[in-house]
């Protein structure tokens, strides 16, 4: 009796599950959809929802008529660099942030926030006079600089928030038996905030995975474009190829998936080292 | 409890320790965003037309002065306070149900995860023309659907009215951005200590209540950071507004970054423009302390 | 503790590879063709060639491609690097902008709309052309796209090619295309809900700059203007207001579909093409599109010059197209003005025309026999394309742009009177000329 309203809940609950998925996905799902119709079907009106027969023309047009390999490798390039950085810097100045002691935190803080609110329109033409000055236009680090700093104040932020969680009495133990502070930080503190860590990088790789104004504007040769870029270069003066756009969005959209899925396992882990302050 | 650190043999105190650590984000900050910032501020204060580049000069307030009283400029922020504030607080809602989802034990908890991030991960401008045709008043499938389940007659144009494209727009942004504020949410109830549930189910006490008395209360410094972030964001809209209705119908749409946009980049108005971007800062500053003061109240106060 | 360390190194292998491939990207005035893996390979060994940097949207067809390996042969001593940009005249826009503010010497020749050479050449980015661009020259293009690279009497730009508004009729269904805005009104009124019309017309009814061109084209084609030819503002007129009373009048009356304000070019095309719509207000590009092979269409369709007015004489399409410059900031002018030449040479023009598919903008290439085979509408069309009327020249189009779009957006949904709308417009451009 027991175990079949159990059953009952369960299957209410993988119900509402995959109902919130359905829902979640039906435009990426539609997307799919698009990128396989054949030229006809994609512009039929009323829509037509299933193609007659699978059409991979679009996949292979991506690959084919452009280096579409080369501008996933440079987003890749670009992005796990900002990923990397971004953590770095955001970690050590969060851990000093949440748990030592000195002047000027609050200030700091602001600092860090205030930067992130001023309109990305409004600081691309100053920065692209640094930027060419300094000769980064046209490579990898000119983007990687600005996106580690605008990606910085959430990372910061976010980390601060998870740092102030873990408990004092590990940290202290850890320096009574004679740890550096770099060494409880290593050690102690950034394992314990994995949840935070991973969560912050995976949010951090995909704003600069996704990241369009700078990088139209900074890096504007064929060879250096980032996926955003090239995929608005599909459209013609009077063209504007669905077909193709659809197929790259989900070219460029699975390997972020696969990340996702890789890290999502270290959150999980994460949520065990947190099990052991409690 | 100083005394005894600063006996221990390392060569940097606390505060200096601090500090170092501090330094390499302050580089970055100071090197990539206060010159850029700080020169969007003196332009603001100047008239300056890319167009004149001899007519430039010093006038002071005066672009603001203008800006506020112009029809477009309110118009404009009304409707990015409409946007941001309906968008961030759907978001709000969705996220905490889907992190809560996300964080309860399952087979297929990975899957789950995975599909939530995919609006996130695509690229905005891409995602808002995917809405654009999802919108379309005669191949969109949203038509589709709602004639098919006799929900309306006959097919709309969405993004052509002005009593729909607003919500066109905050329901294509909540997609997009739910997802992040879900993945904060979801980290942020991952070091909630498990204990706590436990007992207060033992205690009797319902899920409703659980929520109440502990998830929320302990989430609060992570629902904090989102949704400031989240604000920042939903406030600054640009793409997704510029590419699914360009402003329209009848700018009914149009929100300040749009605008500050097309003062700065269409029409080379830098004077203007500057001011714009200044004032979407302000506007922002404000909000962010708003929120502080109301969701940090209680934790400075543990 | 042993995967964490793994992960890190993971990621400190990542952070080199982008480092050291971030630091091969180079300065960006390297002046080199290739790309990054060879200039690293082979230090320079040709010194002699200069290199120059042509920036413009994406060219969908070979045509560019095809010019500058024909120039390159005719000109051992240059190459051209071809630096491709997203088609949306925004994105372009906004590059360029920032780019030219900066004064950057990387870009050499400069691809243009129409509308922007005024602003470009009063902000002082582009080298005035005048003496290099000889009278017995300018008579060979056309006059329209010559005005539109004219600014306070000083060429800042050749024209590349251009463009025209014209009207696309189902031939199958009527025999005789409309002379004026009520003609068309009336078939519309007679075919729609046969023959699978659903629609009489689809044009670009979006709040954009395509709004702008059709809009005009009422308000021009019912003898009303923006700016007279001193310069003063002229727009509220009554002629203005009924031109634009009849584009309103198309949406009031359901004979454009209720859509159309978000329409853009393509979106027009698609609904012409599915068979729904009688008539379409497009541009030239279209026609091949809409007898291609897949086209629902194919063979039906008619091309014929816009409709006019009561008070208008012949239908008046607005002019769009794209310019060629020299960017001020050129370290090669010489040579970049060697290939503009080129590229608006005749036989650049003719491949533009049959390669490219765009409207040339020398006169001679509308009597080519090969041009006019691959398209029979241009003989016919001609009169209609040397009559396309620019939008105003000023270095405040933009803004005076912005102004029409809001406003006959709002007329067309239906927010505001045409009257109302053309004299909010009149009112707007009067104060940003003013400042």
């Amino acid at each position: 009796m027991k175990k079949n309203r159990v059953n009952i809940s369960g299957i209410l609950f993988y119900i509402l599950v995959i109902a919130v998925m359905l829902i979640i996905l039906f435009p990426f799902i539609w997307q799919i959809l698009t990128s396989i119709k054949s030229e006809r079907e994609l512009w039929s009106i009323p829509p037509i929802w299933i193609p007659k027969k699978i059409n991979l023309d679009y996949y292979y047009s991506v690959f084919i008529k452009r280096p579409f390999l080369t501008y996933i490798k440079n987003s890749f390039i670009v992005a796990s660099s900002t990923t990397v950085f971004s953590v770095l810097v955001a970690s050590f100045a969060s851990y000093a942030l949440a748990r030592l002691h000195f002047k000027g935190k609050n200030i700091i803080l602001s600092l860090v926030l205030a930067v992130s609110m001023f309109p990305g329109i409004a600081i691309v033409s100053p920065l692209y006079i640094f930027m060419m000055n300094v000769h980064l236009l046209n490579t990898y680090i000119g983007l990687i600089i600005p996106y580690t700093t605008f990606t910085l104040p959430l990372a910061i932020w976010n980390l601060t928030t998870f740092f102030r969680e873990i408990p004092f009495e590990l940290e202290e133990s850890a320096r009574v038996d004679g740890a550096t502070y770099m060494q409880t930080f290593m050690r102690i503190i950034f394992p314990l905030a994995a949840p935070g860590v991973f969560t912050t990088a995976i949010l951090s790789f995909i704003s600069a995975w996704n990241e369009f104004l700078f990088a139209l504007v900074f890096n504007t040769k064929d060879m250096m474009r980032t996926v955003p870029v090239a995929i608005a270069m599909f459209p013609g003066e009077h063209e504007l190829p669905w077909g193709d756009m659809a197929a790259a969005s989900v070219v460029v959209t699975i390997p972020l998936i696969i990340i996702v899925l890789i890290f999502q396992r270290r959150i999980i882990s994460g949520l065990t080292a947190g099990a052991i302050k409690g | 409890m100083n005394a005894v650190k600063r006996t221990r043999r390392q060569g940097l105190s606390e505060s200096q320790f601090g500090y170092l650590m501090v330094f390499p984000a302050l580089l970055c900050i100071g090197l990539i965003a206060l010159y850029p910032v700080v020169q969007t501020f003196w332009l603001s204060l100047h008239r300056l037309r890319l167009q004149f580049p001899d007519m430039t000069k010093f006038v002071g307030l005066q672009n603001y002065i203008t800006i506020f009283g112009d029809d477009r400029f309110i118009n404009a922020t009304i409707n990015t306070v409409e946007f941001t504030i309906v968008s961030v607080a759907l978001e709000l809602v969705f996220g905490l149900c889907i992190a809560m989802l996300m964080n309860k034990e399952y087979k297929g908890r990975g899957l789950m995860r995975a599909a939530a991030l995919v609006p996130w991960a695509i690229p905005t401008t891409v995602s808002a023309m995917m809405w654009k045709f999802i919108y379309n008043d005669q191949l969109g499938v949203l038509n589709d659907i709602l004639v098919r389940l006799h929900i309306i007659p006959e097919y709309k144009a969405w993004l052509g009215s002005e009593v729909t494209a607003m919500g066109a727009a905050i329901v294509a942004d909540v997609w997009k951005t739910t997802p992040f504020m879900a993945l904060l949410l979801l980290a942020g109830l991952q070091v909630i200590p498990r204990e706590l549930y436990e007992a207060a189910t033992v205690d009797g006490a319902s899920a409703w209540r659980q929520f109440i008395t502990i998830t929320l209360p302990l989430l609060r410094p992570t629902i904090l950071v989102a949704l400031i972030f989240r604000t920042l964001d939903a406030f600054r809209v640009f793409d997704l507004v510029y590419v699914l209705t360009g402003g329209g119908p009848g700018n009914s749409t149009e929100t300040l970054s749009v605008y500050a946009y097309k003062t700065l980049f269409r029409n080379m108005d830098f004077g203007m423009g500057s001011a714009l971007s200044v004032i979407i800062f302000v506007f922002i500053f404000i909000i962010s302390l708003i929120y502080i003061r109301i969701l940090s109240s209680g934790s400075s106060a543990e | 503790m042993k995967r964490f360390k793994m992960l890190s190194l993971l990621l400190v292998a990542i952070l080199v590879v982008g480092l050291t491939a971030g630091c091969g990207g180079g300065g960006q005035q390297s002046n080199n063709t290739n790309t990054q893996q060879e200039q690293n390979a082979q230090p320079q060994q040709n010194p002699e060639p200069v290199t120059i940097t042509y920036r413009a949207g994406k060219d969908t067809s070979e045509r560019t491609q095809m010019l500058i390996k024909q120039f390159e042969e005719e000109n051992p001593n240059i190459k051209v690097d071809f630096q491709e940009m997203p088609w949306s005249t925004d994105d372009q826009h906004n590059a360029y902008v920032t780019a030219l503010q900066a004064q950057d010497s990387s870009i050499d020749v400069v691809a243009m709309d129409v509308i922007w050479t005024a602003e470009f050449a009063s902000a002082g980015w582009l080298l005035p052309l005048g003496d290099k661009f000889p009278q017995s020259e300018r008579d060979k293009f056309l006059s329209g796209p010559l005005e539109a690279v004219t600014y306070n009497g000083e060429i800042y730009a050749l024209p590349e090619y251009t463009d025209a508004g014209v009207l696309y009729y189902r031939k199958d269904i009527i025999s005789t295309p409309p002379q004026t805005w009520e003609e068309l009104m009336e078939m519309s009124k007679e075919n729609i809900g046969k023959n699978g019309i659903r629609y009489g017309i689809v044009f670009q009814g979006n709040q954009y700059e395509g709004l702008v061109c059709d809009a005009l084209e009422f308000i021009h084609g019912n003898g009303g203007d923006v700016l007279d030819s001193n310069g003063n503002v002229v727009l509220n007129s009554p002629q203005s207001v009924e031109g634009l009373k009849e584009m309103v009048s198309l949406v009031e009356e359901k004979i454009a579909p209720e859509g159309v304000t978000t329409y853009m070019e393509e979106d027009a095309r698609n609904v012409f093409q599915q068979g729904d719509a009688l008539f379409m207000r497009n541009w030239p590009y279209a026609w091949a599109v809409v007898n291609g092979d897949d086209s629902p269409v194919k063979g039906k369709v008619g091309i014929a010059p816009l409709p006019h007015g009561p008070n208008g004489k012949a239908g008046a399409p607005t002019l769009g197209g794209w310019n060629l410059a020299v960017s001020k900031y050129s370290k090669h002018p010489d040579e970049a003005y060697k290939f503009i030449e080129f590229m608006c040479s005749d036989a650049g023009q003719k491949t533009t025309a049959l390669v490219g598919g765009n409207l040339p903008t020398r006169k001679a290439i509308y009597n080519d026999p090969e041009v006019l085979a691959k398209n029979p509408f241009y003989k016919d069309l001609f009169n209609a394309f040397i009559s396309a009327r620019p939008r105003p020249v000023s270095p405040f189009y933009p803004q005076i742009s912005d102004s029409m779009q809001i406003n006959f957006h709002k007329a067309l949904t239906g927010n505001i009177t045409a009257e109302e709308a053309i004299a909010n417009v009149e009112k707007d451009i009067k104060s940003i000329m003013g400042k």
